[in-house]
């Protein structure tokens, strides 16, 4: 029985994790021949070992086993320098298993050995290898499994669909090259956050699979069945092909720098069966955890040749980028592809890539998806130059930048085929012909089919263009003959243009052209079932003026579509409907089109558009930007955040007449008024506006050389810094970002400001205002002493507040009556604009006065329950103490980003640290942003992040005894009375006076209490690299990596206090998940110093010098604070009853 | 509607109230005052966003 045959008698079920197998065999250092780590090696060394890992597989029940050749590749075996072995040591894997396999096997049972290929350690999309690296790493493993005797291949764990691309094409040539061929699984891995770790979404890999000829599709590893039940759905819903579903055993935990699994066999067991017969999953089987007892379960589960459920799943053909994918029929039609990145199709498109100005490029792609096409064309043809070095420049941007599905134009094979090599999606090539005959057809036929692309072909044969429809299908039916016959494409992969011709040349011999053109869409899909067909619009009206060409585009394509037609390639700002057209101007398209109506139609229609000149009923989508003048074009750039042509227009602004203080003044300032309008209007967020700042940079430092010295003393200008003792900084450098960009005088003093120095250096300056920010609750206080020290010195300018512990309460009653001058809140940088803005005019005082009017009148604190109802807190003296794994510290480091990045808050990362607020946002046009913009960025970043180790989580967390002597936790030396240190908890004044002291069991208890603490970090580099972004003026970038730097450290912190509570095994309260966790929705609260429980943030260092932190590259500043920033400390109190309070 | 804090992640949600504030469920987020805090982290309500 074939491998194939076996898949259609019943449920296979495959093997379980081999890593914790080899794990439990505790190989030596000599067996690893000194390559820790390297499973595979143990192949050569320690093969009966091995072997008898999967033999206890089949004794369980496995029908299939994995073999040990996960890693067996040159590039991952190249990190232990054994790159040379990967075939040796693929095939000495296979051998194992096979002949393994062959002892179990018999006619009734019979056994397979499935060749296991992971994704390696290097992500093709990413840039961290190229195709042809990545190619011959996979035909060496590869290679060697097939030598090895292996039934099937299954490419698992998969991360990238470009590697997946790869290690099939290098598959099917190392099969051809050994004349054996074996079927071709693939699973892939579906993170948390549902898409595989480049960011593409389940339907987009299932879309780029589809056209290879594949015996099971399915998902492994990452999670527990629990998690992936909504994926296994929907790729059951989705794929013709047999499911298979290997999932972990469960959620991994750290245990004393252990991993472990922890779900239990019996919920195993029951989430499988229940894929199987409720799902219709055809095989089973475990990943990362699961053992022979989980497989042994599992097959006394399912029994002798369970049946699968029968399904019927919907597959749409589609076309798909790395990241989404789109059906190729589109309700309603057409599928619009956007003709703009094309060096024939734009002006605009082709200048850039001459002078290389790739940003341009970009843009032009980007402004495409904006205006709603499905897929954009991709030409950089250029006589004279390498098109497949300009290829190679513009794709490597556009498959990350963009997310639209993409279509390969080029008649050049070598081009063609670089950019699959690029491609992770599912292209569409762009085209095929049989001008040159059938070899160059066949070629490229193949080239479809090798890496899974649809295909445009033109209804051109060796006699040239086809005009009669007769000739078109003929020309088609031989290319479908190629196609589907000789090559074994779908007729669904062919998309047919059955070629347009202008009817504006007044060519006699074209007047029917269109009529043919619609014919020919009509045949060719009655003629040959299932194809699709496409036109290049905008050739029909090709000689006409743009007006008039707006109109029979428009017309015509909408004929076209009545016609059968699927897919359209457009300049989608220049299509309009029907309806919104005048039905004269209709009337004349369609007597040009149908060559009807009285008179000559090409000179009827031309005569109209030029008495209309350059006009059209329609509704103006308007002017392109480069036909603005110089004053709407520049302030454009500035509010769309796009720095391309900047130079050369402030160049030519400068050449006109204008002068560099004059377009500052006049042109950017304003725009970025207009920025700073559209974010408090919530249509602009805070990443946007940063780009627009960035802009704004930009430009000013492009005009800087040529402006005269301004009198400094003109501009508004402000001194800006952290109060003593906080180190945090994002926020004021938004400001200064904001502020400078708007034409402000900025003097950023930086972080640990003494007032001192604020004051010194305003006087310096002649500063009209003073700004002061801090995070933490102590710097509140902080600038409440610096308004005083202000007032004593006799200083009268305004100050501006800004904290994230700060409330305008606090500000206007607390205060405000401190100072002589106006004390002003800022919510945000731009509130702080706004301010000095008022300043700059003089309006300030009078804004403040009728502010404190308002607030006068505003009614008083409307409560529903008087606050002295407080019950009295009865604090439990019965509480079990939990015994802790150890007493004293233990440093975990390297904790793996994929552990973490599960917790992240994205709600708060997202809106918080990014600024993607609602705003005045729609619903859908929220949603739309997070998942079209915001949330690729996030998964780029993320990804980014691991691959460059930019975030390198580490931490150091302990227990100790403990007991409470009043407001004081004494900790002891461990086993010991000594007293070893001691905290000072504040108590609170108001009822229920609590303090932390009291969730411990007392000295005069006699029963020793546990307290745990922890200090975690994401690194130094983190915080290098948000220097080295905020030096280099990348404003977005900055604000982005230090978001994402900053959540990761909370991350990590709630991910090792879940830890901690496993340890302490007090997780019985436990709730569903981070935003459960939020709300302290567990039993064993964590707290920090600085906080309102206990805000005194000495006890940072004594947690520092206890924890000795030093040891993962954490220090002390002198006030306490930790270095780096992205740096968390706290402790965990068990007691039940302990939550936050404000002391 | 429910209302999320940027900040922290902590979800006002109208049915529950805030009892620590001294908000009885049934109290809508536009009907707390203006100088409400979030009873986690504590920052205004500029900072919350409408989830729905």
């Amino acid at each position: 029985m074939t491998f194939k045959e076996r898949l259609s008698q019943g449920v296979v079920l495959f093997d379980g994790a081999m890593g914790t197998q080899i794990h439990a065999l505790d190989p030596t250092d000599e067996e690893y021949q000194g390559k820790l780590g390297c499973s595979e090696i143990l192949n050569i060394t320690i093969p009966d070992k091995i072997q008898g890992i999967h033999r206890a597989y089949l004794e369980a029940g496995s029908d299939v086993i994995e073999t040990n050749t996960f890693g067996s590749s040159t590039i991952v075996l190249a990190e232990y320098a054994i790159a040379d072995q990967a075939r040796e040591i693929s095939r000495a894997g296979a051998r194992l298993a096979r002949e393994a396999a062959d002892e179990f096997s018999t006619d009734a049972r019979p056994r397979f050995v499935a060749g296991s290929v992971g994704p390696g350690t290097k992500l093709i999309s990413l840039g961290q290898t190229t195709w042809a690296q990545m190619y011959e790493s996979y035909r060496e493993q590869i290679g060697g499994l097939l030598e090895g005797a292996a039934d099937a291949l299954i490419l698992e764990t998969c991360q990238d669909p470009l590697q997946i691309k790869c290690a099939m094409v290098a598959a099917e040539d190392e099969m051809t090259d050994q004349d054996r061929r074996v079927p071709i699984i693939v699973s892939f891995t579906v993170e948390t956050t549902g898409t595989l770790l480049v960011g593409t979404e389940v339907q987009s890999i299932l879309t780029t699979l589809e056209p290879y000829d594949l015996v099971a599709i399915g998902m492994n590893c990452a999670t527990g069945p629990e998690n992936m039940k909504a994926y296994v759905r929907q790729i059951c819903e989705t794929v013709h092909l047999p499911v298979i579903v290997q999932p972990n055993a469960g959620l991994p935990q750290n245990v004393g720098g252990q991993m472990v699994y922890t779900l239990e066999i019996d919920d195993y067991v029951k989430a499988m069966m229940s894929f199987v017969d409720d799902e219709g999953v055809g095989i089973v089987g475990g990943c990362c955890g699961t053992t022979p007892e989980f497989i042994r379960a599992l097959a006394d589960a399912l029994g002798e040749n369970h049946s699968i459920k029968k399904r019927n799943p919907v597959v749409e053909p589609g076309v798909s980028s790395l990241f989404s994918a789109q059906t190729l029929t589109q309700e309603p039609p057409p599928f619009y592809i956007g003709e703009r990145t094309n060096t024939n199709g734009s002006k605009l498109f082709r200048e850039a890539l001459l002078s290389g100005d790739f940003d341009t490029m970009m843009d032009i792609a980007r402004d495409q998806v904006t205006s709603g096409v499905h897929g954009l064309d991709v030409c950089v043809a250029y006589t004279g130059r390498d098109e497949v070095e300009d290829m190679t420049q513009t794709l490597r941007r556009m498959v990350t930048q963009v997310t639209l599905p993409l279509v390969i134009d080029s008649t050049e094979y070598p081009v063609l085929e670089n950019a699959l090599q690029m491609y992770g999606g599912r292209g569409i090539i762009n085209s095929i012909n049989l001008e040159d005959g059938e070899p160059r057809a066949d070629k490229i036929c193949r080239l479809a089919k090798r890496y899974g692309a649809a295909l445009i072909a033109l209804t051109i044969d060796e006699t040239g263009m086809a005009r009669e429809v007769d000739h078109k299908i003929t020309v088609a039916k031989r290319i479908y003959d190629i196609a589907v016959n000789r090559h074994g494409l779908k007729p669904s992969d062919l998309i047919y243009d059955p070629l347009t011709f202008t009817l504006g040349s007044g060519d006699e011999s074209m007047k029917d052209a269109g009529i043919k053109t619609l014919e020919g869409i009509r045949a060719v899909k009655d003629a040959l079932p299932g194809v699709r067909t496409v036109l290049g619009l905008s050739n029909i009206s090709f000689g006409l003026n743009p007006g008039s060409r707006k109109v029979l585009n428009s017309v015509f394509l909408s004929r076209a579509v009545e016609a059968g037609l699927d897919m359209a390639i457009v300049n989608l700002s220049h299509i309009v409907p029907l309806a919104s057209l005048d039905p004269i101007e209709v009337d004349l398209a369609e007597n040009l089109i149908y060559d009807r109506g009285e008179g000559n139609p090409l000179f009827k229609f031309i005569e109209y558009f030029e008495a209309k000149k350059g006009g059209g009923s329609e509704k103006d989508t308007g002017p392109k930007i480069e036909d603005l003048p110089l004053e709407e074009r520049i302030p454009k750039k500035i509010i769309q955040g796009s720095k391309s042509k900047v130079e050369e227009w402030l160049h030519e602004a400068m050449d006109a007449g204008w002068t560099p203080i004059g377009i500052i003044n006049e042109l950017l300032i304003p725009a970025m008024k207009v920025v700073g309008d559209l974010f408090g209007d919530g249509r602009m967020q805070l990443p946007f506006v940063l780009q627009s700042a960035e802009t704004m940079k930009y430009s000013v430092d492009i005009l800087q050389p040529y402006m005269e010295k301004v009198d400094s003393q003109e501009q508004t200008t402000i001194v800006l810094g952290t109060v003593r003792g906080d180190v945090h900084d994002i926020g004021k450098n938004l400001v200064e970002i904001i502020l400078s960009n708007n034409g402000y005088r900025v003097f950023n003093l930086g972080i640990k400001c003494e007032i001192e120095t604020m004051i010194q250096k305003a006087q310096e300056v002649g500063a009209h205002a003073i700004g002061m920010s801090g995070l933490l609750v102590k710097s509140t206080v902080v600038m409440k002493d610096n308004l005083e020290e202000l007032q004593r010195r006799g200083m009268d300018i305004p100050v501006l507040l800004g904290g994230a512990a700060l409330t305008p309460g606090y500000v206007w009653d607390i205060c405000g009556p401190l100072y002589r001058s106006p004390v002003v809140y800022c919510a945000d940088a731009f509130e702080g604009l706004n301010a000095m803005s008022l300043i700059k005019e003089g309006k300030l005082e009078q804004f403040m006065s009728e502010r404190a009017e308002k607030r006068a009148k505003k009614e008083a604190v409307r409560r529903t329950r008087p606050p002295e109802e407080v019950p009295p807190l009865v604090i439990r003296r019965d509480i079990a103490i939990p015994t802790p794994p150890f007493l004293g510290t233990k440093v975990i480091e390297s904790v793996r980003l994929d552990e973490v990045y599960p917790y992240l808050t994205e709600e708060v990362l997202f809106r918080g640290r990014w600024g993607y607020r609602r705003g005045k946002l729609s619903k859908e046009e929220y949603v739309e942003l997070i998942e079209g913009t915001v949330r690729p960025q996030f998964e780029e970043l993320k990804a980014r992040c691991k691959a460059e180790k930019l975030l390198n989580p580490t931490l150091v967390y302990g227990y100790w005894e403990c007991q409470s002597e009043g407001d004081d936790v004494i900790l002891y030396k461990p086993h010991t009375n000594e007293e070893l240190s001691r905290f000072t908890f504040p108590r609170q004044p108001d009822p229920p006076h609590q303090c932390i002291s009291d969730y411990f069991y007392s000295v005069e208890s006699g029963k020793k209490d546990i307290f745990g603490q922890m200090i975690v970090t994401v690194g130094e580099r983190a915080q290098k690299e948000s220097e080295k972004l905020y030096e280099g003026n990348h404003y977005k970038d900055y604000l982005l990596f230090h978001g994402l730097s900053v959540e990761t450290a909370e991350a990590l912190t709630e991910y090792w206090h879940l830890q901690m509570r496993k340890e302490l095994e007090i997780t019985e309260e436990d709730g569903q998940g981070i935003s459960d966790f939020v709300v302290q929705k567990y039993r064993g609260s964590r707290y920090s110093f600085g906080y309102p429980a206990c805000p005194d943030l000495s006890g940072n260092r004594r947690m520092w010098e206890l924890l000795s932190a030093e040891r993962i590259g954490v220090s002390m500043s002198e006030e306490d604070q930790m270095y780096p920033e992205q740096s968390v400390s706290a402790f965990v109190v068990h007691h039940p009853q302990a939550k936050y309070f404000n002391s | 509607m429910k209302y999320i804090c940027s900040n922290c992640g902590y979800i006002y949600d109208p049915e529950v109230g805030d009892w620590e504030g001294g908000f009885d469920p049934g109290t809508e987020f536009e009907d707390l005052p203006d100088d409400w805090t979030c009873p986690i982290c504590y920052v205004s309500k500029n900072m919350f966003d409408p989830l729905d």
